[in-house]
């Protein structure tokens, strides 16, 4: 009787409740930290009122996870040998050179490295024999590489036909594609298409044992190609055009000093296991259970692969079952290497649209990427390099992923080191 | 105390609602592994709730109700938050001002839910945080079959309810002749 004498009281959880919804739009690591937590306690409990069945039969599960394609492990090992400027250039000295992998996001000026390793600052990174820039520390503490082409930045070089025709010159980054010839030395003609290298400052006289003991020297940069001046300009601009498109770049190879630890390829450990299904309700969604958790080793961002492809990554992981976003999902991203013409080149995949069957992916920045064959790129989080995903193909003027495998049955899951990997 | 009260009754409220929202994307899952199209049946969930539920434990259920929805959906689960909270936000004030046992205000509430559920769902999407999905003719549908389908299930919950309730008075009625006779 006495509630019912109560006056009423304002409703606060309607309110509560769209604050709890709004936290989850701030980037903050510990509200977003929260809410992974909320969502992996329920998806938990999911897992206690719907378990993940397991329809495959035992004989189909391989005894030991596959590993990536030899193949297509060859393919890549072949192609990074190109990253890896010829050591008999000396440029290595008494290092050696590590082959890194770049961020897709190029931000003007600079580019971002992803390596879990510690990288030298001050080192030149190289291309095969293209010296693409210098690693540079900045005040955050990370280290990018900053390429030639950067405002301000200059370098000592060489143009005409080595050992005949020299011209001395110093190349500035301007911020543009191409660095600016200036304070060109002596009366030596140049022409269009002439090769470019650097050289090194000039330093101490060389003894012996510092007669390989080259930075740069006779690294190249580029060709000469003439600068677009005023109509009626006496003078000549000549411009030096890099052989390789830094954006297009998927790795460079940089000098690490004596000491420094080379970038070891990332510890993850494949989990046999089995999808089962789709697991959302939403039918334009493509997301499938995992009938493995975190008590496995399992954590979102592993790789999940079906006959050596990748058919999706762990979003949420509970004990006992994980929900994995698949290929096929609109908005999916991956990073990815496309192979084509012995070349290689980085690229973030993302799906676009689905049609049925067919995923139409947003088309890579390269010139040619019809039939090029898509792999994943390594990630310390769970994606180890080399699984295939498919090829792309184009159809009607659009980009299309083709020769995907479906995500169910036996399939393998990427797990990175844990306190369960640690040796005993 | 107040707090001590609260924690007692989200104790109680929230596991039930975490249950009711598991059993509800249970239910969607298996509509639509069957037809084609299928009524947004967290909407007709929160709608009734709305209606129906007492105010102490309403806001423990709803927040039940959602996280146990959640891992059925592929969103993050502030969008369901966000969306059911604003759903709450309009819909339980206006429970005040309308009369609830009317087929049109159902309907409202169950439209209403649906149409904020989405609302915030697309204000994660603006943000980049979930994948903008194209809008069809078909994704009306959801929203207008879980505004057709809560006036009929509250009919039906009007109905079974008074059955029983005749039922239990029948059965009472039929105890105490028996006690009668056998006295």
């Amino acid at each position: 009787m006495a509630d019912g004498l109560q006056e009423p009281t304002p409703k606060r959880w309607p309110a509560l409740l769209v604050l709890a919804g709004i936290s989850g739009l701030l980037p903050i690591p510990a509200v977003q930290r929260a809410h992974e937590l909320a969502e992996e306690l329920a998806w938990t409990l999911r897992g206690l009122v719907q378990p993940a069945f397991r329809q495959v039969a035992a004989s189909a599960v391989p005894p030991t996870p596959p590993s990536v394609d030899p193949r297509v492990a060859e393919l890549l090992s072949t192609l990074r040998g190109r990253v890896q400027p010829p050591r008999s250039r000396g440029w290595q000295r008494d290092g050696r050179f590590g082959v890194v992998p770049l961020a897709s996001g190029r931000a003007p000026g600079e580019l971002l490295l992803r390596s879990p390793a510690a990288i030298p600052p001050g080192e030149p990174a190289f291309h095969g024999e293209q010296l693409i820039g210098y690693t540079v520390a900045r005040s955050d503490g990370t280290v990018r590489l900053e390429p030639l082409q950067q405002r301000g930045r200059r370098q000592i070089a060489c143009a005409g036909v080595p050992g005949r025709r020299e011209a001395r010159f110093l190349a500035l980054g301007d911020g543009s594609a191409t660095l600016r010839v200036d304070l060109l030395d002596g009366d030596v003609e140049l022409r269009e298409g002439d090769l470019a290298w650097a050289i090194d400052p000039p330093g101490p006289p060389r003894t012996r044992a510092s007669a390989i003991a080259r930075v740069v020297d006779g690294a190249w940069l580029g060709r000469l190609v003439r600068g677009e001046l005023p109509e009626g300009a006496e003078r000549e601009e000549w411009r030096v055009e890099p052989l390789v498109d830094p954006a297009l770049l998927a790795e460079v190879a940089i000098r690490y000093p004596p000491g420094f630890p080379l970038p070891d390829s990332s510890d993850l450990y494949p989990f046999r296991s089995e999808l089962s299904g789709a697991a959302v309700v939403d039918g334009r969604r493509a997301f499938s259970r995992l009938c493995d958790g975190r008590e496995a080793g399992i954590v979102p961002g592993s790789a999940v692969a079906v006959d050596g492809y990748l058919v999706g990554r762990v979003t949420r992981s509970g004990f006992g079952h994980a929900l994995v976003r698949t290929l096929a999902d609109c908005g999916f991203r991956q990073r990815a290497l496309a192979l084509i013409d012995g070349t290689v080149a980085a690229f973030e995949l993302e799906v676009v649209a689905r049609d049925g069957g067919r995923i139409e992916v947003r088309a890579p920045a390269l010139v040619d990427w019809n039939g090029a064959l898509v792999v994943t790129a390594g990630s310390a989080d769970g994606t180890p390099e080399g699984l295939l995903i498919g090829a792309l193909s184009e159809e009607e003027g659009r980009c299309h992923l083709v020769a995907t495998r479906e995500p169910s049955g036996a399939a393998v899951a990427w797990r990175p080191a844990g306190s369960w990997s640690a040796a005993p | 105390m107040a707090a001590g009260r609260l924690l007692e009754r989200g104790a109680v409220s929230v596991p039930i609602g975490l249950v009711l929202g598991l059993l509800t994307g249970l239910l969607e899952g298996a509509w639509r592994a069957h037809l084609p199209i299928a009524p947004d049946l967290l909407a007709v969930a929160l709608g009734a709730l709305f209606l129906h539920a007492s105010e102490a434990r309403c806001g423990g259920l709803v927040l039940g109700v959602l996280l146990g929805f959640s891992t059925f959906s592929a969103d993050p689960i502030g969008t369901l938050l966000l969306g059911g909270g604003m759903a709450a936000l309009v819909l339980v004030p206006l429970r005040e001002v309308v009369f609830v046992d009317s087929v049109l205000t159902h309907a409202l509430f169950g439209g209403l839910a649906a149409l904020l559920l989405r609302c915030g769902r697309e204000l994660f999407a603006w943000f980049d945080l979930a994948p903008a999905l194209p809008f069809s003719t078909a994704s009306w549908s959801a929203p207008l079959l879980a505004a057709l389908l809560l006036p009929i299930l509250a009919r039906l919950g009007e109905g079974g309810w008074n059955a029983g309730r005749r039922l239990a008075a029948a059965v009472a009625s039929w105890r105490s002749r028996a006690g009668r006779h056998s006295a």
